[in-house]
């Protein structure tokens, strides 16, 4: 059952992170899907499928931020505070004003984008730690707002009775059902991701990254390309916050801290920051992490931190880096023999 | 030295090894353990109240098990324990994980929110859900075997502040609160009290999570000029610093506490800070049952510590007995009969004093008061809710 | 809400107690980054873990690993005892958090410091239990009154030793060998190596005056905070937010910023609302970034990769 997610989730890599790919690649997202669809006919424990759901919606915050970081070389610790936008602003609609929660999650990721394009643009002239703090301030600021303006969020208390999405008359209300939204979100947003990556838009990012000035001195409209990147970061948590809110049907402030943010950051790093692959497979490892280590019982959060320094010292590259390596030598030696 | 999780695991384990594997071999069926869940705060900020929660279990559990008959027919009581941390996703999944291991009945986390988050999960599962979250709301959610075993922050809110406005004779009340669930939402049953004696708060404040320095909110208070002070906070760490400045800042008024500050880590913390304060509490020592005392004197012989016997250890004890008790009554362990029979449960004694079920699952319906005197609480007098 | 010279004056000393602490642990946080061009994101834990090790050697009584344990030795020995410890803490990170990554940009070792930080404050809970511990202070007596004012001692004394610790790294930076090698290092290591300063070893004792620093804010404040897991962390954000609004990288930004960031919480949360305090200094910060990029006293020249 834990070597499903294993053998799926570094399909990813095999696919959108080589440059190589060739005429197979097709037939292995093909596959990639295929048994990703299959997953909750194998899995039955709704503890693990809630796992994997939840994993999956972090995948999404963690590939926003990496459209901004890895790509675009903007470092954001607002990540969580885009989450709860998009949480709050699902969780109002659909409680206060009765909106079914489809065109909700499609409200929650605009509402996030555009607070996204607010906070970006005045941060265009900011870079490195002064955008960090610049953020962090954001972060600190929403959770505020979030716990203070109780005629809209219910305060620290909480918004709950958040009503499960629905087609006719089937409610995904089982976490094997709600997985399929997930994984039809994650692929959505890996797809959008990769595009980008691969066009123009990812190009320019990219030129951007490495050197702003060389990169506006060959006409790239570096503060459009910026912007963008952040209101798909926003975007992206946007979507992520909804479908959490969805999912667990109660939302309060405290999930929206600079911690969360944090956390948001080491699953990118240890992932591998500049790819798509690398995003995913950073949430899923750190979100699984802990629960792996369940059984050391209170000592387990202390062993989940000395890993993150272990793995940033021993894969330096990210998670991304280690199965590339491990790939090249798998299929090297059929070379040379 | 003080008994340690692993020693208890050891011991534990130890006993369901010895019931799986030696036990059968001789005598042919062991008994089924009992498996009883929970889910402590046990690591993040709130690790306190979640290992007051264990501290609290694991002795109900020892001593239960230490019977004769053990549960009921030599059936002996399993803790499966999973930590919610302190996020709503992580005790969701802690729940989830739980409900996987066949556990009968599952004692809540203390955190009110944490408890709703679950509250979309537990509606799905028919078995007990002995909670401590002093939240109104807890048991309005619509959770079919939900039980409280503290007061609510309705008893405690009213009762506090009928002591300062009919008892201390308060014309002027201020309210010092922190920003979490717990302290917002029992600021708003005292802001909801005053209403109904037409009257109030002359000030109302809130201090953000992690604050060390509480000047301003205090200079603030001391401006309104009240009469009598009433605090809504958990943290025994804030409970402290606060005390301590109002001290320093010479705000000389009569303070009204909610239970923690009766906590024994709040008053031990605080010091003579805390002397002449007055708090509404679920217990204190000296003024209840045999089974407090009971529960007082094994605690500290196991523990070398005295327990906070309300938000702590002392409703997960009177938790893990109350399943015990109706077990033993039904000779079985059926998650529906259960919930049956704890919601007729009509004066049932235990630490926190005597429970009776409403039809909201609410188990307690007073509170007392108690002043600290030189470090000890002594009773002031009881209220009902 | 009036006007009322009284007040205002006990909320400056405040204030100023609490950025002076700030300022102090921002040095820690530039000093790093001055020396290696990385964030330390355990500085708050350079706070919490010496104020445990403090009130286990201090207390008649305290609970460590399970075990009760009655050191209770004189405090000035103590004091002394826990920088010692420190210099080997400091030199235990550089080792762990930094060295192995120090050629690979400044993103790897925020993440691991980030890891450090998580592991240290779960330690002390395994260590220590989650129950706060009061850190006995030096004073007799909490409060002195000067007329309508309570001042605590303890204020002042954060006060005097941030001056003369200010003071005494000015001369350092200034007078000294090793505070001309350490300033080389962080202007250019490469030239530095090359006239000869042994940038390992400079790198090293940076971490370690870090980690003294933030010993000597834990050794304040406790007294006025309890010891708890979570007490560096919101002191070591704030001081974070100091360093950068001075400018990153520059000590006099350090102080200034962490004073300003004390001074305006205190009167924020009274004149505008304790609730919204964090928010109201936040949003001072960023408009001062807004306006100026690079902070007040900034470096005019790109950050370091």
């Amino acid at each position: 059952m834990t070597s499903n997610p294993n053998v799926t989730l570094s399909g990813p890599n095999v696919t959108l992170s080589s440059s190589k790919g060739g005429a197979s690649r097709p037939v292995a997202i093909a596959v990639l899907i295929a048994v990703l669809a299959l997953l909750p006919a194998f899995v039955h424990s709704d503890y693990l499928l809630s796992l994997v759901d939840t994993a999956g919606i972090y995948a999404i915050v963690v590939m926003g931020l990496g459209i901004l970081l890895g790509f675009a070389g903007q470092l954001s610790l607002a990540q969580a505070a885009f989450l709860g936008i998009g949480a709050y602003t699902s969780g109002w609609l659909t409680t206060n004003l009765g909106w079914p929660a489809w065109p909700s999650m499609g409200a929650a990721m605009m509402m996030s984008a555009l607070v996204g394009l607010a906070v970006g643009y005045p941060c265009l002239r900011l870079s490195g730690h002064y955008l960090a703090l610049a953020t962090i301030g954001f972060g600190i600021i929403t959770q505020l707002v979030l716990i203070n303006w109780k005629s809209v969020t219910n305060g620290s208390d909480g918004m709950g009775n958040i009503p499960p999405p629905q087609i006719g008359s089937f409610v995904f209300d089982s976490y094997g059902r709600y997985y399929y939204i997930v994984l039809v979100a994650v692929l959505a947003c890996a797809y959008v991701a990769w595009r980008i990556k691969t066009t123009r838009v990812g190009r320019a990012l990219e030129a951007i990254r490495e050197n702003e000035i060389a990169a506006r001195a060959t006409g790239i409209d570096a503060t459009r390309y910026k912007i963008i990147a952040f209101v798909l970061a926003g975007a992206y948590a946007g979507l992520a916050g909804s479908l959490l809110a969805h999912l667990t049907k109660f939302i309060s402030p405290d999930s929206y801290s600079f911690d969360q943010s944090v956390v948001f950051l080491v699953m990118l790093i240890v992932g591998g920051s500049a790819s798509i692959s690398g995003a995913i497979l950073g949430a899923v490892l750190l979100w699984f992490l802990p629960e792996v280590l369940r059984p050391l019982k209170t000592s387990y959060i202390m062993v989940y931190g000395a890993a993150v320094v272990a793995m940033v010292v021993f894969m330096p590259r990210g998670l991304v880096g280690l199965l590339d390596t491990l790939r090249t030598r798998f299929t090297r030696r059929p070379d040379a023999a | 030295m003080r008994l340690d999780r692993k020693n208890f695991l050891a011991t534990t384990g130890a006993v369901a090894a010895g019931a799986a594997i030696g036990f059968p071999a001789i005598v042919g069926a062991a008994p089924e353990p009992i498996r009883l869940g929970t889910i402590p705060c046990l690591t993040g900020s709130n690790a306190l109240l979640g290992q007051q929660e264990h501290e609290g279990a694991a002795l109900a559990v020892e001593e239960i098990n230490a019977r004769p008959d053990k549960v009921y027919g030599g059936r002996p009581f399993e803790i499966v324990e999973e930590d919610a941390t302190n996020d709503n996703q992580s005790a969701v999944s802690a729940l989830n994980k739980l409900l996987g291991e066949n556990v009968v009945a599952i004692v809540c986390p203390v955190l009110s929110t944490q408890v709703q988050a679950m509250a979309p999960v537990m509606k799905t599962h028919e078995i007990p859900w002995m909670t401590g979250g002093t939240a109104v709301k807890n048991t309005q959610l619509g959770v079919p075997g939900m039980f409280r075993l503290r007061g609510s922050d309705g008893i405690t809110g009213a009762g506090m502040t009928n002591f300062a406005v009919k008892d201390k004779k308060g014309k002027k009340i201020a309210i010092l609160h922190a920003s979490d669930a717990f302290g917002v939402g029992g600021a708003d049953q005292i802001v909801q009290s005053l209403k109904k004696l037409g009257m109030e708060p002359v000030a109302n404040e809130q201090y953000p999570k992690d604050a060390k320095d509480f000047t301003a909110e205090i200079l603030k208070i001391k401006q309104a000029a009240p009469d009598v002070v009433l605090m809504y906070i958990q943290n025994p760490s804030d409970t402290a610093i606060i005390l301590k400045q109002v001290h320093s800042l010479a705000l000389n008024v009569p303070i009204v506490g909610s239970p923690s500050l009766g906590n024994q880590t709040a008053m031990e913390v605080a010091g003579k800070d805390a002397y002449g304060t007055y708090c509404a509490v679920d217990f204190i020592v000296g003024f209840n049952s045999n089974v407090a005392t009971h529960f007082l004197t094994s605690f500290f012989r196991k523990y070398h510590h005295l327990p906070d016997v309300g938000t702590g250890s002392g409703w997960v004890y009177d938790a893990v007995y109350m399943l015990a008790d109706t077990y033993k009554k039904q000779k079985g362990t059926d998650p529906k009969q259960t919930i049956a029979s704890l919601k007729g449960i009509k004066n049932w004694d235990g630490v926190l004093g005597t429970f009776s079920a409403d039809a909201e699952g609410n188990m307690v319906h007073s509170v007392s008061i108690g002043q600290n005197q030189d470090g000890k609480l002594h009773l002031v007098k009881k209220v009902s809710g | 809400m009036h006007f009322d010279p009284v007040a205002n004056m006990q909320l400056l000393v405040s204030g100023l107690a609490f950025g002076s602490i700030y300022a102090l642990v921002a040095l820690g946080f530039v000093l790093i980054y001055n020396a290696v061009g990385v964030v330390n994101f355990a500085q708050g834990e350079f706070v919490m873990f010496p104020s445990y090790i403090a009130v286990t050697f201090l207390l008649p009584a305290i609970t460590v690993f399970g075990t009760v344990v009655h050191w209770q030795l004189p405090i000035v020995g103590v004091y002394l005892l826990v920088l010692v410890l420190m210099v080997g803490f400091g030199l235990l990170f550089n080792r762990i958090a930094y060295h192995p990554l120090r050629d690979r940009g400044w993103m790897p070792v925020v993440i691991s410091t980030i890891g450090v930080s998580i592991f240290l404050r779960n330690a002390a809970q395994m260590i220590w239990g989650s129950q706060p511990i009061v850190m006995p202070s030096l004073f007799a007596v909490d409060t002195i009154s000067v007329g309508p004012l309570h001042i605590r001692p303890q204020d002042l004394l954060i006060i005097g030793v941030t001056a003369v610790l200010i003071a005494f790294q000015f001369f350092l930076f200034e007078r000294t060998t090793l505070g001309k090698q350490m300033r080389a290092t962080a202007q250019d290591r490469a030239t530095a190596r090359l006239v000869g300063v042994r940038v390992g070893r400079i790198v090293a004792i940076t971490f370690v005056y870090s980690a003294l620093l933030g010993t000597i804010s834990g050794l304040l404040v406790a007294p006025l905070f309890t010891v708890t897991k979570e007490m560096g962390a919101l002191i070591a954000l704030k001081a974070f937010a100091a360093s950068i609004v001075g400018g990153f990288g520059s000590i006099p930004g350090a102080i200034v910023g962490g004073l300003a960031i004390g001074v305006i919480e205190t009167f924020g949360g009274f004149y505008i609302s304790s609730a919204y305090v964090d928010a109201i200094a936040f949003i001072i910060l960023i408009s001062v970034l807004l306006v100026r990029p690079q902070g007040l006293f900034g470096e005019r020249v790109a950050e370091k990769a």
